[in-house]
């Protein structure tokens, strides 16, 4: 008992205010019997650290540690983003997008912290751009065009190029051919270095979903806008110098997933990478050479982060679990019951691990 | 430490036995009451309203199997008359089963190969060509139809032989017309097969009391999550497909009314009707989600009842020239009301619904990362 005591202690004052989340994430929350949305950030141990609500509905939710910084971006069509301190959540500056623009749901900070870059689509045609913001004041200090339509996610490729996915969708009730691509992108002048465009055979992929393995390539998690015809790739692992290649999944697996990945990540060794499917409820593991390891069911999960422990990963879902699975060499998908954490709430589409 | 392959299994299914419980609303019901017994909603449910439905598929694509036949061996105007009726019958039972996608039409593509809709123009023109230059038989029997693009096994490729541009007249003469009848033949005994196989795994899922608790998913909780997911899911497809789509936004000269499902034959407004009069039966006839709402939840009942029915009056009162009306300022009216209409209904069943049945729904799968 007296060790229970103790341990308990020691676990509440590991999770005293002030102390670095560990992940954030965005949530809707149905207790009022309407669904509110909100952005949070939790401990290690799941304990909730603070928690924005929000007017409107948040994706990502990003961490500048070294700054104490966090970024909470709109989802598309976002009508705001908000920088915040990132161990308590207070406001620091409210971002608008660009005349006639929203934002498209994803950001990332510069090395230094200075600058948050963000994709965002203008109007009906959803012309494709990348504005950098100052974080600092908030002003816009340079737009760039995505070189494509409705762009998503972006990341940084290297110190000096940023990756973006030009998802292409206009319209996500028609199955017609979409014009999609990966770019890689100067982060100091916007200027093209490198692209990706699929051929015929997957004009219907949405290239929108991406995560840098060690050695610099790109993985992209896939949607397919007509996934009933065919079984088409879902993730693809590419570089800058345009070559692709394509993730294989046993054939249950792929149909089950219903042409839809939400999100993807790869653990802190760079030896594993998991994409989630909500729409199949479930999460499939490859290695980072692009073999496929195994699969879990995890009812409406999209959001994954990989870590904290080399090959993990959490997953969260739409009926409130925290799910943290450990991939085993030779087992495949490891996930304890014990460690299953389930709260009142609905969490959305991503989740980011806060790297110290 | 490395586990043991049982262990976990084990782990696994301890697991999705905790998951399952999440699913239900714990704000739903007072802690001193029971929680419902979705086994016994599940079990009720597929045997009073699902199965009926695929029973029905199957004496329609039955008969139109015997009818393409029998027009196959002795073509004449009368026959080609059966068949067109025929299809309208398939067509209306489909409507009718389409929302029921858990188990049987999730599994091996069911409901694509019935009726892969939206159709991506080049696939569906591409595949029914091809279709189409096959000699006599080739290509037609049923494994090999079976195993064809999903976008020419079912109606999508029915309409087009039977509602294209020649009305079907090229079923009766011209170099094509064995080759076409056979076609309908091949494509119907396609139909049957699938609607018998739906129905067979619905009836035998039903036998097993555990598997007709748990209704195709993990747990009984998450039967009934899935499932009702179905209804909001195809409330969603008569809104924003079968209607938004074709009405192009505000102005008419944006419709698109070769967007329209089935507008070939006419049946853009016929499915939207059978759409949501299922939808209705699913939630208010006996064994429906209603059965699931609490006695102090009467008004809730009644609030169903006239959000189903609206839509239900807007979409009869549209009539036929849905395809043509949408083009017309004007006439575009009835359409955007029922459109309306829909949305309110979409509203009711997403927002107040699950809490009040005990159920929590899937916040990512429903409507992707972004519109």
């Amino acid at each position: 008992m007296a060790l229970d005591r103790f341990l308990n202690r020691r676990a509440r004052a590991l999770d005293l205010p002030g102390v670095t989340p560990a992940h954030l994430l965005a949530c809707g929350d149905n207790a009022g019997g309407k669904v509110a949305f909100a952005a949070m950030a939790v401990s290690d141990s799941g304990r909730q650290l603070w928690r924005r609500d929000l007017d409107w509905r948040a994706h990502d939710v990003i961490a500048d540690a070294a700054r104490n910084a966090s970024a909470i971006i709109g989802r598309k069509p976002g009508p705001a983003a908000l920088i915040c301190d990132l161990e308590t959540g207070a406001q620091r500056q409210s971002l608008a997008p660009l005349p006639n623009c929203t934002f498209d749901g994803h950001a990332v900070f510069s090395s230094d912290g200075a600058r948050l870059y963000t994709t965002q689509s203008e109007g009906k045609a959803q012309i494709g751009h990348v504005a950098v913001y100052d974080v600092m004041t908030g002003a816009v200090s340079a737009t760039w065009t995505s070189q494509g339509i409705e762009p998503h996610e972006l990341l940084w490729a290297d110190a000096a190029t940023l990756v973006v996915g030009n998802g292409g969708i206009l319209d996500r009730n028609a199955t017609d051919p979409i014009e999609s691509s990966l770019v890689w992108l100067d982060a100091a002048t916007g200027t093209l270095k490198g692209k990706v465009a699929l051929d015929e055979d997957n004009e219907t992929l949405s290239l929108r979903h991406l995560v840098r393995l060690t050695d610099g390539r790109i993985v992209c998690g896939v949607q397919d806008q007509d996934f009933a015809t065919d079984l088409r790739p879902l993730a693809l692992i590419a570089d800058m110098s345009g070559s692709v290649a394509f993730l294989d999944l046993p054939q249950d697996i792929h149909r089950r997933m219903m042409g839809y990945v939400g999100s993807i990540a790869a653990d802190p060794s760079g030896s594993y990478i998991c994409a989630t499917s909500p729409r199949g409820g479930l999460a499939v593991v490859w290695t980072a050479e692009g073999e496929y390891v195994d699969a879990i069911d995890l009812p409406d999960t999209c959001g994954v982060a990989g870590g904290p422990e080399p090959y993990g990963f959490l997953l969260s879902s739409g009926h409130g679990a925290r799910l943290p699975i450990h991939v085993d060499s030779v087992e495949g998908i490891v996930a304890r019951p014990e460690a299953l954490r389930l709260d009142p709430l609905q969490w959305d589409n991503h989740l980011s691990l806060v790297r110290g | 430490m490395t586990d043991q392959p049982n262990d976990k299994i084990s782990r696994r299914q301890t697991l999705a036995a905790l998951i399952a419980a999440s699913m239900v609303s714990a704000a739903a019901r007072p802690a001193s009451a029971a929680g419902p017994d979705f086994g016994a909603f599940n079990a009720a449910f597929g045997a009073k309203i699902v199965l009926p439905a695929f029973d029905k598929l199957v004496t329609v694509t039955d008969a139109f199997a015997k009818t393409a036949d029998a027009f196959a061996t002795r073509p004449d105007a009368a026959g080609l008359d059966a068949v067109k009726q025929g299809f309208h019958g398939v067509a209306d039972a489909w409507a009718s089963a389409q929302q029921f996608r858990i188990g049987a039409l999730a599994q091996g593509q069911r409901s694509e190969r019935f009726a892969y809709w939206p159709e991506r123009r080049n696939v569906v023109d591409k595949q029914y060509r091809a279709l189409l230059a096959g000699k006599s038989k080739e290509g037609l029997a049923l494994d090999q139809i079976a195993h064809a693009s999903v976008a020419v096994q079912g109606l999508p490729a029915l309409e087009r032989i039977l509602y294209g541009e020649d009305k079907g007249a090229e079923l009766l003469q011209g170099d094509s017309a064995e080759r076409r009848r056979a076609i309908v033949s091949a494509l119907a005994a396609n139909l049957h097969t699938i609607a018998v196989e739906a129905q067979a795994t619905w009836a035998d899922n039903l036998k097993d009391p555990t598997k007709a608790a748990n209704s195709f998913a993990a747990s009984p909780a998450e039967g009934t999550a899935q499932s009702y997911t179905n209804l909001l899911t195809i409330t969603q497809i008569v809104a924003e497909q079968k209607l938004g789509v074709p009405l192009g936004g505000a102005d008419a000269a944006n419709a698109k009314p070769k967007a329209a499902e089935q507008w070939r034959s006419g049946r853009s407004v016929r499915n939207i009707t059978l759409n949501l009069e299922t939808a209705k039966g699913s939630v208010l006839a006996s064994g429906g989600y209603a059965d699931l709402l609490p006695a102090d939840h009467a008004g809730l009942r009644g609030d169903l009842e006239k959000a189903f029915d609206e839509p239900i009056a807007a979409a009869k009162a549209v009539g036929d020239n849905f395809a043509d009306d949408i083009t017309h300022q004007d006439k575009r009216k009835a359409v955007t009301g029922l459109l309306v209409k829909v949305n309110q209904l979409r509203d009711l069943l997403r927002q107040q619904v699950p809490p009040a049945v005990g159920i929590t729904l899937g916040f990512n799968e429903l409507d992707g990362d972004g519109s």
